[in-house]
């Protein structure tokens, strides 16, 4: 799947600024970003729910707007909310999606047969739709999508809703799709998006801001020590800007984030330094020198979720610039 | 075309194991028959007003009224088989994945209207039992009957396709059965008040009145003018209905 030069407006409003990115056979790429940065009307783009302003979206090889239906014969979707008929069976619904999906009729009992097996839903074939469980619903929803075998799918908010066995079990699935098709996902679950992501689109204002691996990301991010500090003050400071400014004339130590904790005279504080910073060169002297109590202290490895916070901190800051 | 035969025993599935078909043939059967045996007590009465050796003729005494009031209560009815071919399918969240599947937003209209045009001649199949017990007691003349079904069928046709265009544009299935039913209602009665207004205005309102493109096919006279009618207005609605969606996809 290609996304190329790719521009949506609603009237005035320029929602997707260029978007430009490739998806291979084998790789997961997932859309990242706060709510607002375009995520879900690219996902309409991509699927041929919308069409872009300008730009376009290729399907191998066939352009989603001059030909719509050899494009959408190679994709599967997943929509955030799986829509169901509560009036038909599994079966009877995924024999509808394979007849129109154009899968030829010979095939079509044998390829929903396969796809109720994959997707762990034998037992459920004969069930109405509408009373299913959320669980069973979303894979029902991922057996639809892949019953044409689609070289892309595209998958909104796979696990939303999910208990977290049914989300694993499910993560487990996409990765095994991921051998023979090329998957773009978006997601606000950021477990979702580092252990499936090969590559991860960051989204801010309707373009790309970043594109890189998760552990590319996680390393551009980690330029900075990170540790977490609980102490106690003897009452000599009490807020929280004069607790930063005292432990900000430390050397190596480059913010430091305060928040009182319920005990008094206790804070806890996320302190971000320099990378090797030891916290014996400054922090230790200077708490014997007050006679500050030291409670917890611990070096953190920065998550993907950490990462997304200091983007879209960074993006947000920039725009506002 | 494989879409198209998909979505259509879709529809027709989903139609049969709702609620809707059965309402819809119920309603249709109680008052149709009840129509009928109406009609047979004013023959009736007709027969025995009627001078000695006078034979009182059934399809204008029978079937014509019989025939006008069943097209009169499908009108009210027959939202109720389009109100949920599209707007439902928006409500559920089924249509934006429906329109990912490989097939042309002309399929899906046009699948979604076979569908209830299927539901709208399986009822009118079971009225046909009017005349034939009628024909058993002798007098149908059969080339008028076949000329009212044509008439019926394509009065149907346009409502229908009303109806289409409506739960295409409306966000609720009642919404869209309440709009289909005022613009067909509002085209059915309009010729009653074309009698009250001078002859230039009552021609252009006889010309647009569903109740008055009918009548001739009741009567027996097939008019291509009135069959192009209510081709024009089906095939209009449904062009309007695939323009919607051509809109929405590039909104």
């Amino acid at each position: 799947m290609v996304a190329e030069r790719v521009c949506k407006s609603f009237g005035s409003l320029e929602v997707l600024k260029d978007v430009n990115f490739k998806v291979e056979k084998g790789e997961v790429v997932t859309l990242l970003g706060p709510n607002g940065a375009g995520k879900s009307t690219l996902m309409r783009i991509l699927t041929g729910i919308l069409l872009p302003t300008a730009g376009a979206v290729w399907i191998e090889g066939h352009r989603m707007d001059r030909e719509p239906l050899l494009a959408k014969r190679h994709l599967g979707y997943l929509p955030e909310q799986t829509p169901f008929y509560a009036e038909l069976t599994v079966r009877e619904y995924l024999r509808f999606v394979a007849a129109a999906k154009g899968l030829n009729p010979a095939v079509q009992k044998e390829k929903v047969q396969e796809v109720l097996r994959r997707c762990d839903i034998e037992e459920f074939s004969n069930r109405r739709m509408g009373i299913l469980s959320k669980g069973t619903l979303r894979r029902v929803g991922i057996a639809q999508a892949i019953v044409n075998d689609p070289s892309v799918l595209v998958l909104d908010e796979p696990t939303s809703g999910l208990d977290p066995a049914q989300a694993s079990s499910f993560r487990g699935l996409i990765l095994e799709l991921k051998k023979q098709t090329a998957i773009v996902l978006s997601t606000h679950l950021m477990i979702d998006a580092s252990e499936l992501s090969d590559r991860i689109l960051f989204m801010h204002k309707g373009q790309i801001l970043l594109e890189d691996t998760v552990e590319g990301l996680k390393k551009r991010f980690t330029e900075r020590d990170l540790y977490q500090v609980r102490l106690r003050t003897r009452g000599d400071v009490e807020t929280e800007d004069s607790i930063r400014k005292v432990l900000d004339e430390i050397e190596g130590i480059l913010e430091v984030k305060a928040s009182p904790c319920s005990d008094p005279h206790t804070w806890t504080l996320t302190v971000f330094t320099q990378p090797g910073w030891n916290p014996t060169g400054g922090l230790l002297p200077l708490l014997t020198s007050r006679n500050w109590d030291l409670l917890e202290l611990h070096q953190k490895t920065m998550d993907l979720e950490e990462v997304f916070g200091e983007i879209t901190l960074a993006a947000q800051t920039r725009g506002g610039q | 075309m494989q879409f198209f035969w998909a979505l259509y025993r879709k529809e027709l599935r989903i139609l049969s194991s709702s609620w809707i078909l059965y309402v819809y043939l119920s309603l249709f059967l109680f008052f149709s028959g009840w129509f009928y045996y109406q009609g047979i007590l004013s023959y009736s009465a007709w027969s025995i007003q009627a001078p000695a050796g006078t034979v009182v003729n059934v399809q204008q005494h029978l079937f014509v009224p019989l025939y006008s009031n069943m097209m009169f209560f499908l009108v009210l009815l027959l939202p109720i088989l389009t109100m949920r071919l599209v707007a439902e399918e928006r409500r559920q969240g089924t249509y934006s994945l429906l329109v990912t599947y490989p097939g042309s937003p002309l399929a899906l209209l046009g699948a979604k209207y076979l569908s209830a045009f299927t539901i709208f001649l399986g009822g009118l199949l079971f009225s046909s039992i009017y005349p034939f017990t009628t024909s058993l007691w002798g007098g149908v003349e059969w080339p008028l009957l076949v000329s009212t079904y044509l008439g019926i069928l394509l009065c149907g046709a346009a409502i229908l396709a009303i109806g289409l265009f409506f739960s295409t544009l409306a966000e609720h299935y009642l919404v869209a059965a309440l709009l289909t039913e005022t613009v067909s209602l509002f085209f059915w009665l309009i010729g009653w008040v074309a009698d009250y207004l001078p002859d230039r205005f009552s021609r252009i309102l006889y010309g647009v009145s569903f109740y008055h493109r009918l009548r001739p096919f009741l009567l027996g006279v097939v008019d291509t003018d009135d069959a192009l009618y209510f081709l024009n207005v089906a095939c209009t609605l449904l062009i309007l209905g695939y323009y919607l969606i051509y809109r929405e996809q590039r909104s």
